[in-house]
């Protein structure tokens, strides 16, 4: 018997939409754990009871009356406090921000809304969205799951948590140097960052244009697919969207593999690998052998030149967007966000436009290197072991900075590449935090990487492997 | 231009009031990212006459690939 809480999102949808469980119970249950576990791993900043609520209770009467019914009927989500809904405020994780209420609501939560998902508040996130760890000075920092003194993986550190420790089945995040894959990884569940473009991000807040993606957070590959079905696809008010056709990715769950060939880069992806990492890798790549994979090994070409390139463009759009703010309010920044933010103002325009005139090349020959004639690429999503929030915030500006560079060693540069990649958890080291590895593909070949993804889960159970946090707190919840 | 004039033509253009020593402290890991592009470029966008951006790039990965399984 278990309870409500424990339910995947594509499990509790079903649940919901053969009436085996109500929307309204699902969704008081996701309530109360916002409330109470959500608060103590700083995962919660707002909570819409009373609307939510109101909407879980529509969405049982449309079930009585037999209406169609969407994708997430009555499920209970939340949300990184960055996407826009109209009249409710966005901290976007920050004090400047304070009081702003958006005049828009963001396609994908638009599109969330009209597959019937229960809107129940807004969830952590790192100020301005960055940082790989979920620091913030201002409102505290996001708190892991397994290990509340450990961190959480930011910046979509809130929809990690969440997920992790059962809140709600399923939330989005944003990624533009790992935002999604570092909580997926810290907090031991499934993100994705799509291909640039698959996603709208029309009214999600802007930090890299060029490298924000909207993607799902989720307890497993089907759920995360469930997710992309819903938020993918062309958008008017973002034209950066690309007109590639809608699907549904859960056609691609086969569960087999068999032909598939992976590629696993050495060399800059492996040499800094801590050995407990390397061998939970390993483990991996069997598991993938097992299930018919091919695993080939490669090279990838100079990361120095894509690493650089990478860092030119995070720091020039960013300082761009935030250039009034830094001008007028800089004492509003935490030191730690204005310094990431701030060298981005002493670039050439020339670099810039090179850094993104050479884009498609530059992906072109990472692919041709680092995958060659393989159908998706396997790397670390953190080389080293998960961090204590102590580690990641004290000792010397050097220090910090180094600790937050071995997390993004090998998640920035996908953004500038542009690819899809999938974080999938893959054990724990020994210090008791989650692990995992990443799935990168070609341009659109998300119906792969979930495919992959789940078929690798079909064959472990580290997905479902709860935090004790989770199961500790008191559920109101009935049996179902 | 050497790197502290532009540097300080950058500083001046983007017309933000930052203490010297910040400019000093980050200036090292931005001379090092601006050589490294810049380099880069030359050896590919101004020797190829040839951009390829990434939203090109990308139309090219549009067809269906072969392991898909819809």
């Amino acid at each position: 018997m278990r309870n409500v809480w424990q339910f995947g999102l594509v499990e509790i949808a079903q649940a919901i939409a053969d009436g085996s469980i109500t929307s309204e119970c699902a969704t008081a249950v996701a309530l109360d754990r916002l409330e109470h576990i959500g608060a103590r791993l700083n995962a919660t900043v707002r909570i819409e009871r009373e609307t939510a609520l109101e909407a879980a209770r529509a969405a049982d009467h449309a079930r009585g009356r037999g209406e169609r019914r969407g994708l997430l009927a009555g499920v209970p989500l939340a949300h990184k406090d960055l996407f826009y809904r109209t009249g409710r405020p966005a901290l976007c994780g920050s004090i400047i921000l304070r009081g702003f209420v958006p005049d828009v609501t963001a396609t994908v939560l638009q599109r969330l809304d009209a597959a019937g998902a229960i809107d129940c508040g807004t969830l952590h996130l790192a100020e301005f969205a960055v940082s790989p760890t979920g620091f913030n000075q201002h409102y505290g920092h996001g708190r892991n799951p397994w290990n509340a003194e450990y961190c959480s993986g930011g910046s979509s550190s809130g929809s990690g948590a969440a997920v992790a420790a059962r809140i709600v089945p399923a939330a989005l995040g944003t990624d533009t140097g790992g935002s999604i894959r570092h909580p997926a990884a810290m907090c031991g569940i499934t993100g994705i960052k799509p291909t640039n473009g698959l996603v709208s991000n029309h009214g999600a807040m802007p930090l890299v244009p060029s490298f924000d993606c909207v993607g799902p957070l989720a307890l497993s590959a089907r759920d995360a697919a469930r997710m992309l079905t819903v938020i993918a696809g062309p958008d008017l008010k973002d034209g950066a969207t690309a007109m590639a056709p809608t699907r549904n990715y859960e056609h691609a769950l086969t569960g087999d593999i068999t032909g598939l060939t992976v590629a696993v880069p050495h060399g800059y992806y492996r040499d800094t690998v801590a050995p407990e990492v390397a061998a939970l890798l390993d483990a991996s790549l069997d598991a993938l052998a097992d299930a018919g994979a091919r695993i080939v090994k490669t090279d990838p070409p100079d990361m120095n030149t894509v690493n650089a390139l990478t860092l030119l463009v995070l720091s020039v759009e960013a300082a761009t967007l935030h250039r009034k703010w830094l001008t007028e309010r800089p004492q509003d920044y935490a030191d730690q966000v204005r310094a990431r933010i701030e060298p981005g103002l002493f670039y050439p325009a020339t670099r810039y436009a090179e850094a993104l005139m050479m884009r498609g090349t530059i992906a072109r020959e990472w692919i041709a290197a680092a995958m060659g004639n393989a159908d998706l690429v396997h790397i670390p999503t953190l080389p080293v072991p998960v961090p204590s929030i102590e580690e990641s915030t004290r000792g010397a500006p050097a220090e910090v900075a180094a600790t937050i560079g071995r997390l993004t060693h090998c998640t920035r540069a996908i953004n500038y590449l542009g690819l899809p990649s999938i974080a999938v958890p893959c054990g724990f080291t020994a210090n008791g935090l989650p692990s995992s590895f990443q799935l990168v593909g070609r341009p659109y070949a998300e119906p792969i990487l979930l495919r992959s993804a789940d078929a690798y889960q079909r064959r472990t159970d580290w997905h479902k492997r709860l935090p004790p946090l989770a199961a500790e707190a008191p559920q109101p919840a009935p049996a179902v | 231009m050497d790197d502290s004039l532009l540097l300080a033509f950058a500083r001046e253009a983007n017309t933000v009031s930052f203490p010297i020593e910040r400019v000093t402290a980050a200036a090292g890991i931005i001379r090092h990212i601006n050589r490294i592009v810049a380099d880069a470029a030359l050896r590919r966008v101004g020797v190829t006459c040839h951009v390829e951006t990434f939203d090109s790039f990308r139309a090219q990965c549009a067809a269906p690939d072969k392991t898909d399984a819809e």
